[in-house]
């Protein structure tokens, strides 16, 4: 779904002719409640670059959804966008029902990529002040913040200044920050970035928990695996345009079988050729395409007597798919 | 003080007589003129027989101070004073006014009545007056409250601008380090521009006049102990309406002030350009001082006028003008600082919007379009 702010009438002032844009874009989305985030026709340019064009998706509730994209190509100004932190050149936003203002952004929790915690305040001090904005009293976030740092195994940290933490751990009090008052939308940006893999493993953890109890999860990414871990549906982007969004599952199947895998005791002869790669455990995989069929390699096992123990239809992998799409969007 | 005890002493035993009596205990004389038998008998100052012993029982702390009357006292009336003087203007004016008493008292003892002797001690209390052209008379204020009155308003003047001057950065320097922080991100989603400045000048202003009172208060212990120090100044204390309006300066001078800082925190594209933009605001805060020859010649010309309604100089203005002799009544005053409220309250009005406004365009150019579009919804 796109939606464009553009203006197409001629003879109006330019001013009332994006009012006009931005009313239609407005009505599209407002109209669409049933997503928790959604944004319509998002347009940035900084100075004569164009960072953000025209970018529309949705996420739903309760869903953990990916926003992938290479480095540079635009996802944190579109969350800043969505958050109503920017303003957008062009199209609109709606976040829990709502334009992003600040009481439904009380419902809202926001890890930024490499935010600056102030480094003399004490972890403790930080973890309630920005809970306290949210809206939860004084003994709200001090439970809040003692029951997760509890959590992640930082509560020795707990009156340390900022400034003595490492990386991680400045990552896992942003990531408390974000959590602490049980937001309904979570919108993480680049949240795994510093942490080694067992705390990646336990922010995993947790989001899935989140998640459970009725949250919406949307985290932006260039780690494929994360998505494919964590993620049902996807939007990715590039140069600031969107190049796909949708269900995961859908969109791999949508590029059909990219090869297949055969676990036999044998190679029937007619396949031997550069399109076929050993792997372990007595499989073989055989790439499609080029007049090959998954029909015909099978048959080929049939006619030659060879034990076929597995045989497999391989869909291409997210990173296959994130090469494939920004390699032929920047060959444009 | 102590020179109506002493001659009631004689027929008195009230708390005040012994008091006083203890007090003489603090001062110790050698009588060289041999004209003060009777001085030192009871409860008197303590005679010494030798300077020697006298300058001891000082050096001991048994005594405060120690009179030598001079073998020529009836002629030359010289007495050499000795005690442990401290500060800038060495000097015991009780003391002296004690000794003072006790040698008329020795020298005319049983030839007056004791009304006769005390108005020997204490012969006028002048009133001063100043005739106008009309031949009307208004009555001068004594010397002390004169020069209290030149000297507290310019202290607290220069202590405001200092004070401005030190809040103004620290204000400056949170704005726009906040501003750079990407914490921003977070807390512009939780909290309005306007929560978020009002919270620092909160923070910062209580910081800024928790100083402000502590110099307030050691300026009301130091300074009428200061002039009750010099001799021939007399008596001086602050007027309940000069600490309103020092403090209300004080106050509005901050809020002034910081919410300037914000504003050239907001537009400045990183804390150092801030530095060099506003750098030159916390110097109006002694702009006054530069005029103050002027307002000392004429406090309530146009040059007075100006400083007290200029709502950028007026918290310092005033208060140079009330030391310059200026005289302001009180909605006067009130109106000067109403207007500085106003002017600070747009200003962080203004102020709130052009951070938000900045956190808007963060990485896009200032141009006028884009500087009207993120004003017009930097709510």
């Amino acid at each position: 779904m796109k939606v464009t702010c553009r203006p197409r009438q001629s003879g109006w002032g330019r001013r009332e002719r994006l009012i006009d844009a931005c009313r239609r874009s407005w009505q599209k989305v407002s109209t669409v409640s049933a997503h928790t985030l959604e944004v319509a026709g998002l347009t940035k340019t900084f100075g004569r670059r164009t960072v953000v064009d025209d970018v529309s998706f949705a996420v739903r509730p309760g869903e953990i959804f990916g926003f992938l994209g290479p480095n540079g190509s635009g996802k944190t100004t579109t969350i800043r966008m969505a958050l109503g932190i920017i303003r957008p050149d062009r199209g609109a936003v709606s976040v829990l029902g709502s334009r992003p203002g600040l009481s439904v952004l009380q419902s809202v929790g926001y890890l930024p990529e490499e935010a600056g915690l102030p480094p003399k305040a004490r972890v403790i001090d930080i973890i309630r002040y920005l809970g306290r904005l949210k809206g939860l009293t004084y003994t709200e976030a001090e439970s809040r913040a003692d029951e997760m740092l509890r959590r992640v195994g930082l509560h020795d940290y707990l009156s340390a200044k900022v400034e003595t933490l490492s990386q991680g751990m400045r990552q896992m009090t942003q990531f408390i920050i974000a959590v602490a008052h049980r937001p309904k939308l979570l919108v993480l940006d680049e949240p795994f970035a510093g942490l080694d893999p067992l705390n990646v493993q336990l922010m995993k953890h947790i989001l899935r928990e989140q998640q459970q109890a009725g949250a919406t999860i949307m985290f932006s990414t260039h780690i494929m695996s994360d998505v494919e871990e964590m993620c049902e549906r996807i939007a990715l982007i590039s140069d600031g345009e969107l190049l796909l969004f949708g269900d995961l599952g859908r969109i791999r199947r949508e590029r059909g079988v990219k090869s297949v895998q055969v676990q036999a005791a044998g190679i029937p002869g007619d396949l031997h050729d550069d399109r076929l790669k050993i792997l372990a455990d007595d499989t073989v995989e055989y790439e499609i395409g080029a007049g090959r069929t998954p029909e015909q390699i099978f048959q080929s096992y049939a006619a030659s007597g060879i034990r076929v123990d597995r045989f497999e239809r391989m869909l291409p992998s997210l990173t296959d798919i994130f090469i494939e799409e920004v390699s032929r969007a920047r060959q444009v | 003080m102590l020179v109506v005890p002493l001659f009631q002493g004689e027929e008195d035993t009230s708390d005040t007589a012994t008091a006083s009596g203890e007090d003489l205990r603090q001062m110790g004389f050698l009588d060289q003129s041999g004209l003060f038998p009777a001085l030192g008998e009871q409860s008197g100052p303590v005679r010494y027989q030798s300077e020697g012993d006298g300058l001891a029982a000082v050096a001991r702390g048994e005594i405060e101070s120690f009179y030598v009357i001079t073998e020529d006292y009836l002629r030359s009336g010289k007495v050499e004073e000795y005690a442990e003087f401290e500060g800038r203007f060495p000097s015991d004016p009780g003391g002296e006014a004690v000794l003072r008493a006790l040698l008329v008292d020795g020298l005319i003892r049983g030839r007056v009545d004791l009304d006769v002797t005390a108005r020997v001690l204490d012969p006028a209390q002048f009133g001063s007056f100043r005739v106008a052209s009309d031949g009307t008379a208004t009555e001068l204020t004594p010397m002390a409250v004169e020069i209290g009155g030149l000297l507290v308003p310019l202290l607290f003047g220069a202590l405001l601008g200092m004070g401005l001057a030190v809040g103004f950065g620290y204000m400056i320097q949170s704005v726009s380090e906040e501003k750079e922080s990407r914490l921003v991100e977070v807390v512009i989603t939780s909290a309005s521009p306007l929560s978020i400045m009002g919270g620092k000048l909160l923070a910062l202003g209580t910081i800024g006049l928790t100083q402000a009172a502590v110099w307030i208060v050691a300026t009301a212990l130091t300074v009428p102990a200061m002039l009750g120090g010099i001799p021939g100044v007399g008596e001086f204390t602050i007027s309940a309406g000069l600490w309103v309006t020092i403090i209300a300066c004080f106050i509005m001078g901050y809020f002034l002030t910081t919410t300037l800082a914000i504003f050239v925190g907001s537009i400045a594209p990183s804390s150092r350009e801030a530095g060099r933009l506003g750098g030159w605001i916390p110097v109006l805060g002694f702009a006054p001082f530069w005029f103050s020859g002027l307002l000392m010649m004429s406090p309530d010309g146009w040059a007075g006028r100006l400083l007290s309604y200029i709502p950028f100089v007026a918290p310092t203005g005033l208060l140079v003008r009330i030391g310059a002799g200026g005289e302001m009544d009180a909605w006067q005053i009130a109106a000067a600082l109403a207007e500085v409220a106003a002017t600070s309250l747009v200003v962080l009005w203004i102020s709130t919007r052009v951070f938000r406004a900045a956190i808007f365009m963060r990485g896009q150019n200032f141009t006028r379009h884009n500087l009207w579009v993120a004003l017009r919804d930097a709510d």
